[in-house]
C-alpha cells in the first residue's frame, strides 16, 4: 500500500478533506480529534459558533457509531453479522461493529461531517427514514420536536431515530444526507451528511 | 448535606454544589454516557430539594460551553427539578452564563428558559474576559 499512500493523501487534499478517521471509534478517540478539530478550526479563525456547530455535529455523528457498536456487542451474540463479501475482513460480532469512519472536510466556505458504519440493515433504513422525516420539517418544528423528544422518559441511548439526529438537523445548515448501502440480506454500510 | 464536588474532564462539567444552594457547573459536557454523569448530579439535588424548606433559596450558575443532545435531556431533567421547587414556592435563580459569541450557547440558554414558567432564569453573556463569578 505504500506505493498508493501519496495518492489517498493527494485525493483527501482534493476533495477538502480536513479530517479522516477509519478505525474503531470509541470516546477517546472522539474526544482527540474533537479537540484537534476545535484546534484547526480556530487556526482557520472559523469563529465560534461556526466551530461549535461542527464540533457538534462531529460528537452526534461519532457517538451515533459508538452507540450502534453498543447495541450490537449486545445483541451480536444471537444474531450473527452477514459475513460480507468473501475476500472482505471476517465479521466478528461486537468487535468491528465499533468501526465506522468519519470526515470532516471544507466545500467553499462551509465545513461538512460525513459519517458512516456497517449496521443491521433495518436499522440502517431506519435511520434513512427518520432523516427525510426530520428533512420535510420546518425549523420551528423541528424545535418543537426536539424539545418533545428532549422530555421522553426513554433513555436516549435507546433505538429508534433519538435526540441526537434531530440536534443534527437542527445544526446543520443544509438538510442532513443519508445513504443506505445493504451488505447482503442483514447488514448495510449507512452514510449521514452534515453541513456546519 | 455534604457538598458535591466533581473535577471538570474534556468531555464532562466540573460540579460544585453547595448545601447553601449555590449550584455552580461548567465546562463542556459529551460523555458517552450522559445518564451515568449526570446521576449523582441530579440525586444531590432530589435529595437537596427534600430536605430544604419550600421557601429556601436556590442559584444555579451556570457557563456551559457545549453539552451533547444526551447531556440535553439530563439538563432538561435538571430544570425541571428547579421549576417543580420554584412553583412550589421557592426563589430559584438559573444564572446562564455564555460567551458572547458563542450563538449555539445562547439559544440553548433561551431554548431552556422557555420551558421554564417559575424560575426567574438570567441570560449572562461575557467577552473574552471570560465569566466573573461562574
Amino acid at each position: 500500500m505504500i506505493d498508493k499512500l501519496h495518492d489517498f493523501y493527494e485525493n483527501l487534499a482534493e476533495d477538502g478533506v480536513v479530517f479522516c478517521f477509519s478505525g474503531p471509534a470509541t470516546q477517546g478517540v472522539l474526544e482527540s480529534i474533537g479537540e484537534a478539530l476545535k484546534r484547526k478550526l480556530e487556526l482557520e479563525a472559523a469563529g465560534l459558533t461556526a466551530t461549535q456547530r461542527v464540533f457538534s455535529l462531529f460528537v452526534e455523528l461519532m457517538q451515533n457509531i459508538i452507540r450502534y457498536s453498543a447495541e450490537r456487542a449486545e445483541c451480536g451474540s444471537a444474531e450473527p453479522f452477514d459475513a460480507g463479501p468473501a475476500d472482505g475482513p471476517a465479521n466478528i460480532p461486537g468487535e468491528d461493529c465499533r468501526s465506522g469512519v468519519v470526515v470532516v472536510g471544507r466545500s467553499d466556505a462551509r465545513y461538512f461531517v460525513l459519517c458512516g458504519n456497517v449496521g443491521p440493515l433495518d436499522r440502517c433504513l431506519g435511520i434513512r427514514d427518520a432523516i427525510a422525516m426530520l428533512g420535510a420539517m420546518a425549523p420551528e418544528e423541528l424545535k418543537a420536536h426536539y424539545k418533545r423528544m428532549r422530555r421522553e422518559t426513554r433513555s436516549p441511548e435507546s433505538r429508534g431515530a433519538g435526540l441526537g439526529l434531530i440536534e443534527m438537523a437542527r445544526q446543520s445548515s443544509e438538510p442532513l444526507q443519508c445513504h443506505v448501502k445493504p451488505l447482503g440480506s442483514e447488514t448495510a454500510f449507512v452514510s449521514i451528511r452534515a453541513v456546519g | 448535606m455534604q457538598r458535591l464536588t466533581i473535577e471538570r474532564t474534556r468531555s464532562t462539567l466540573a460540579v460544585d454544589f453547595d448545601p447553601q444552594g449555590v449550584l455552580r457547573m461548567h465546562g463542556e459536557s459529551y460523555p458517552e454516557n450522559s445518564l451515568k454523569f449526570f446521576q449523582p448530579v441530579l440525586t444531590w439535588l432530589e435529595e437537596f430539594l427534600a430536605a430544604a424548606g419550600p421557601d429556601r433559596p436556590l442559584r444555579a450558575d451556570l457557563d456551559i460551553v457545549y453539552f451533547n443532545s444526551s447531556s440535553s435531556k439530563a439538563l432538561m431533567n435538571f430544570f425541571d427539578m428547579l421549576d417543580e421547587a420554584a412553583r412550589g414556592g421557592a426563589p430559584v435563580t438559573v444564572v446562564w452564563r455564555y460567551h458572547e459569541e458563542n450563538e449555539i450557547a445562547r439559544e440553548c440558554g433561551e431554548e431552556f428558559a422557555e420551558d421554564m414558567e417559575a424560575v426567574c432564569f438570567e441570560m449572562a453573556p461575557y467577552g473574552d474576559g471570560g465569566a466573573n463569578g461562574a
